[in-house]
């Protein structure tokens, strides 16, 4: 009789282990999973910023005419020496639609566009968020899109952007998604403005 | 069963163990991001700084070419000048370390001197009517020198510029007619002062008040390669500053009040004394003062100009393009930038 209860207790108890081991899988795949998704939104948003910083601060380097030829909330077209070789190339920056980044889990993000002289690259960061506003010597925003006899007054540029995880959180049915902000004042000091 | 549970516990041990470093890892990662990004930006801050610490030492004619170290925050930052700053374009490159960070920017840069109180004559009094008297060999001369006072041959400007006809008569009556070469012009274009003297009030080399005043010692502001901004201050401007002694200076004199000059005081650049609205009085009586450059006079009505002994002042276009150029008042337009 003592050997059964023994049996009897050994198994619940077994069970009771089991269990617990089960929710703290499922508790610690979760946490896995938002740190894996918060490190990856991370680094995007890092590499985003670097590459935005990058390439608009040198808007107009070396280009004698039309340093921008195109500004508007979701866009915007530059020329510049990003290199400094001595080669003046078109950039533009464009956003694309939700439904060409049906790549990605997430239904809220859409394509960013980055087109220079080698071709327009599609890049699937997570932008769910994507806006610039653009400033005169008076810190006035102009209209937009930027008139053309304005654009050589784009003094600087406000860059916003929200970027989410491509997956969700947790699962698969999950909708939450990681997010992070990111707003820069870039002045493009190359406009042959006063700064 | 006792060394079934024993493997069991050891088991979940390190299952629990690889979990626990994994979530470490991951979270190491995410925070690397972080610091990665903060690392740049402040690399990024830190050339930045270099760039504006280079033109501040460029402004008090430190460091003009070459290479400049410096340090803040805990990073280190040199920049390299190579090309003289004599000429108008500077090229600097700018070299940043914040951690294992790094930044580099290259820029071209060209310096202009801000715009300057312009005298079209020797000297040009904005005050009307005026209350001008010359006497004895006191001289004004129109004609251009250089700024040790040699004639370069070139007609000039007039010798005076007042505001009115009627002052122009005035001047001419008194003294003006024998003592003034170059003539007296009525030319309104004159500079007003107060558009400019608070940008020298705040950025002098020298300055005077009342107390100091008379200022009657061997005393040399300056030279022809590095001029200065003087300034003298009187709050009330019925007080007069007076030079004696033996002063000799290069760039702006600026005074608020009255002015008097006497001694072996020499000034090659611009002079201004100036009232607000109030009424004030130049006088050289004394000694042999000389001016080479140009005087602006700016008062309420009524105010005076004295000369009479061996005073001299002299336009010199050399001497006023020399004060133009003191390297505190120059301003800088980006060329190219690149980062």
């Amino acid at each position: 009789m003592s050997n059964m209860l023994d049996m009897v207790g050994s198994v619940l108890l077994f069970g009771i282990l089991v269990l617990t081991i089960g929710r703290v899988q499922t508790g610690l795949n979760t946490a896995m999973y938002a740190n894996s998704f918060t490190q990856i939104t991370q680094r995007n948003a890092v590499q985003l910023a670097h590459q935005l910083e990058h390439d608009f601060a040198k808007i107009g380097y070396h280009a004698t005419s039309e340093k921008i030829k195109a500004a508007d909330s979701t866009s915007i077209k530059f020329r510049a020496d990003l290199m400094n070789d001595g080669n003046v190339d078109d950039i533009e920056y464009r956003i694309g639609t939700k439904e060409e980044a049906a790549a990605t889990m997430n239904v809220a993000d859409f394509p960013l566009y980055r087109k220079d002289s080698n071709g327009e690259i599609m890049q699937l960061w997570g932008t769910t968020q994507f806006r610039m506003r653009y400033v005169n010597i008076d810190y006035q925003q102009l209209p937009m899109p930027v008139p053309s006899d304005s654009l050589s007054k784009i003094y600087a540029i406000w860059v916003t952007f929200v970027m989410e995880g491509r997956e969700p959180a947790g699962s698969a049915i999950d909708t939450t998604y990681y997010s992070i902000t990111w707003q820069k004042l870039i002045y493009p000091r190359n406009m042959g403005l006063s700064y | 069963m006792g060394r079934t549970a024993l493997l069991l516990v050891l088991g979940l041990g390190a299952a629990f163990a690889v979990i626990g470093i994994n979530l470490r890892n991951s979270g190491t990662a995410a925070t690397e991001q972080q610091v990665g990004y903060h690392k740049y930006a402040s690399a990024r801050n830190l050339a930045r700084t270099a760039v504006h610490a280079r033109l501040r030492a460029i402004d008090r004619g430190l460091s003009i070419t070459g290479r400049l170290e410096g340090e803040f925050n805990d990073g280190t930052f040199y920049t390299e000048v190579d090309s003289g700053a004599t000429l108008d374009t500077i090229y600097m490159d700018s070299h940043s370390q914040f951690a294992e960070s790094t930044y580099y920017m290259r820029l071209k840069l060209y310096r202009y001197s801000k715009p300057y109180p312009m005298v079209n004559s020797a000297v040009g009094i904005r005050a009307t009517p005026v209350d001008f008297k010359m006497q004895g060999s006191a001289k004004i001369d129109g004609r251009d020198h250089d700024s040790d006072g040699s004639l370069t041959g070139d007609p000039g400007k007039p010798g005076v510029a007042v505001m009115t006809t009627a002052d122009s008569a005035t001047v001419m009556l008194n003294g003006g007619s024998t003592g003034v070469v170059g003539g007296v012009a009525v030319d309104t274009t004159t500079s007003n002062p107060l558009d400019y003297v608070q940008e020298y009030l705040s950025n002098y080399d020298y300055r005077y008040t009342q107390a100091d005043s008379p200022i009657n010692a061997d005393i040399t502001w300056g030279s022809p390669e590095d001029p200065k901004i003087v300034v003298c201050w009187t709050p009330d401007t019925t007080v007069a500053v007076k030079f004696t002694g033996n002063c000799e200076g290069w760039g702006i004199l600026v005074v608020h009040g009255d002015l008097t000059l006497a001694g072996t005081f020499k000034w090659h650049g611009l002079v201004i004394a100036y009232g607000d609205e109030s009424m004030i009085r130049v006088t050289a009586s004394v000694g042999t003062p000389e001016i080479y450059g140009g005087l602006i006079m700016s008062g309420g009505a009524g105010s005076a100009f004295y000369m009479r002994g061996n005073v001299s002042m002299n336009y010199s276009s050399e001497a006023l393009e020399q004060a133009r150029w003191i390297n505190k008042l120059l301003a800088y337009r980006i060329i190219e930038w690149y980062e």
